[in-house]
């Protein structure tokens, strides 16, 4: 399973849901990593250790949310997992798993 | 045609345009003075241009620069004069803080928002001691939000706010949320205000960058009829340790909430605005609505829950509030013993975009060691 650390390859401080508003967002990070994984049914543990902020709802709903709404849920968990350990890996997964219930529940 | 052909039309052509200049202009083209001509000519175009330029305008900042109800017109009002003045080539202009006795944070960053939007291009600012502000208070105020920093005014001898610390005003055009951690991080250093709350944190962090995306996203349209930096906005905060309370807020030079609905290109959005009648209800009634009522999801994603953040986090504290200002109304939802109030208030003067204000007074000490 590929593990990637967020806040070294991608940004210390998510940022808004697209490009247009702020750098560092979930459309970017849809396009630039979340469709390659899945496209290529690639594993991926993500590691949120290193980040100095909270995903807030934006983020999550333009990157995760969508993905889980293209996706299915089932194929989703078996491509997205979240380190076990650490306060905001934790926190991350809880606020996934939000944001894939309401993308899937439209 | 050949080159004598060619010779004889440009002369032509070129006596033609002489004599049309002079018979407009009561002189030759510039182009074909002498030297000596030319001086002469470059002299009196000077003195016409100099005297375009009339007596400088100063424009005295009021003793008390508020928000509040007493005290709003006459700050609006001067926020007008800045507005017309500071920006003209035309005038020499000074804004002189040497009367000002009482200036609120809100004030304040509305203040240094307008005279930034007008000096943005054309005029360099310059600090000059006669128009300083007279009252020490006052000055060290200005002196620790970064008020002469904000317009790249290098001063010497900057004496800070002993009792209340502040965070240097932060002014952006995209929603970088490394500035929500600057202000996180500025508060965490001295204050144990999220109390190890995980949930406190998280929705610090989503008040502060949902309403800076807010104004990014909505807050601006193509065509305004007034000077604006397109996507701008503002951030500061403060804590005072003695009164063991806390604040910060966010501004935007926008259209206001209620046009941005108005503005809105969702179809769902639009359908919920016309249900709800927002369009026709004051602007304070529209703030209400929005932190208080269930917006419309849009068709693939959970958005339009922006305004109901930033009452969560007042919710976390025992003592609180949040107001909003956009344009002619405000709207101030007090949190106190487990319970919301709501105080509306409509003006009759406009202020320029939507300030968000919060606030939290803490009943125990918060100060780390």
């Amino acid at each position: 399973m590929l593990i990637f650390d967020f806040a070294e390859k991608f940004a210390k401080a998510p940022g808004p849901r697209t490009e247009k508003i702020g750098p560092n967002s979930g459309a970017k990070f849809r396009e630039k990593f979340l469709e390659d994984w899945f496209k290529n049914n690639q594993a991926v543990e993500i590691d949120v250790s290193g980040t100095v902020m909270n995903f807030g709802p934006s983020f999550l709903s333009e990157a995760f949310g969508k993905m889980a709404k293209e996706y299915g849920k089932e194929k989703f968990y078996s491509i997205i997992h979240v380190k076990d350990e650490g306060k905001r890996n934790l926190k991350l997964k809880q606020l996934i798993d939000k944001h894939v219930d309401i993308a899937l529940s439209k | 045609m050949n080159k004598k052909n060619k010779r004889k039309i440009k002369a032509h052509y070129l006596y033609k345009f002489k004599k049309d200049f002079y018979r407009k202009h009561g002189r030759k083209p510039y182009v074909l003075l002498k030297k000596e001509q030319r001086k002469k000519y470059r002299r009196v175009r000077k003195k016409s241009k100099l005297k375009m330029i009339q007596e400088p305008i100063i424009i005295t900042l009021p003793s008390i620069l508020s928000l509040s109800n007493e005290y709003r017109t006459e700050f609006l009002d001067t926020m007008k004069k800045i507005n017309t003045y500071l920006p003209s080539k035309n005038y020499k202009c000074s804004i002189d803080h040497s009367y000002i006795e009482r200036i609120d944070p809100e004030a304040l960053i509305v203040l240094a928002a307008d005279i930034k939007r007008c000096v943005r291009k054309n005029k360099i600012l310059r600090f000059n001691p006669k128009y300083a502000p007279k009252n020490e208070q006052v000055m060290r105020m200005l002196n620790s939000i970064g008020y002469w920093e904000h317009f790249n005014i290098s001063k010497k001898d900057l004496y800070t706010d002993k009792k209340r610390r502040y965070l240097k005003i932060i002014h952006d055009i995209q929603a970088d949320n490394m500035h929500v951690v600057e202000l996180r991080e500025f508060f965490d250093k001295k204050l144990d205000f999220l109390d190890d709350n995980d949930d406190a944190e998280q929705m610090f962090d989503d008040a502060i960058s949902e309403a800076i995306a807010n104004s990014v996203e909505h807050a601006y349209i193509k065509k305004q009829d007034r000077i604006i930096i397109d996507n701008a906005w503002w951030l500061s905060g403060s804590y005072d340790t003695t009164n063991n309370e806390l604040f910060f807020m966010c501004y935007d030079q926008g259209i206001g909430v209620k046009e941005a609905l108005s503005h809105h290109d969702n179809r769902k959005v639009k359908k919920w605005v016309s249900k709800f009648g927002l369009l026709i209800k004051s602007d304070s009634d529209v703030i209400e609505t929005l932190v208080k009522e269930d917006l419309p999801k849009y068709k693939d994603t959970d958005r339009g829950h922006g305004f109901k953040h930033f009452i969560k986090f007042i919710e976390n504290y025992s003592q609180g509030s949040l107001n909003i200002y956009s344009k002619k109304g405000v709207c101030k939802f007090i949190k106190e013993d487990n319970s919301i109030l709501t105080h509306k208030h409509e003006f009759k003067d406009s202020l320029d975009g939507t300030l968000i204000v919060w606030k939290i007074k803490f009943d125990r000490s918060v100060t780390k060691c």
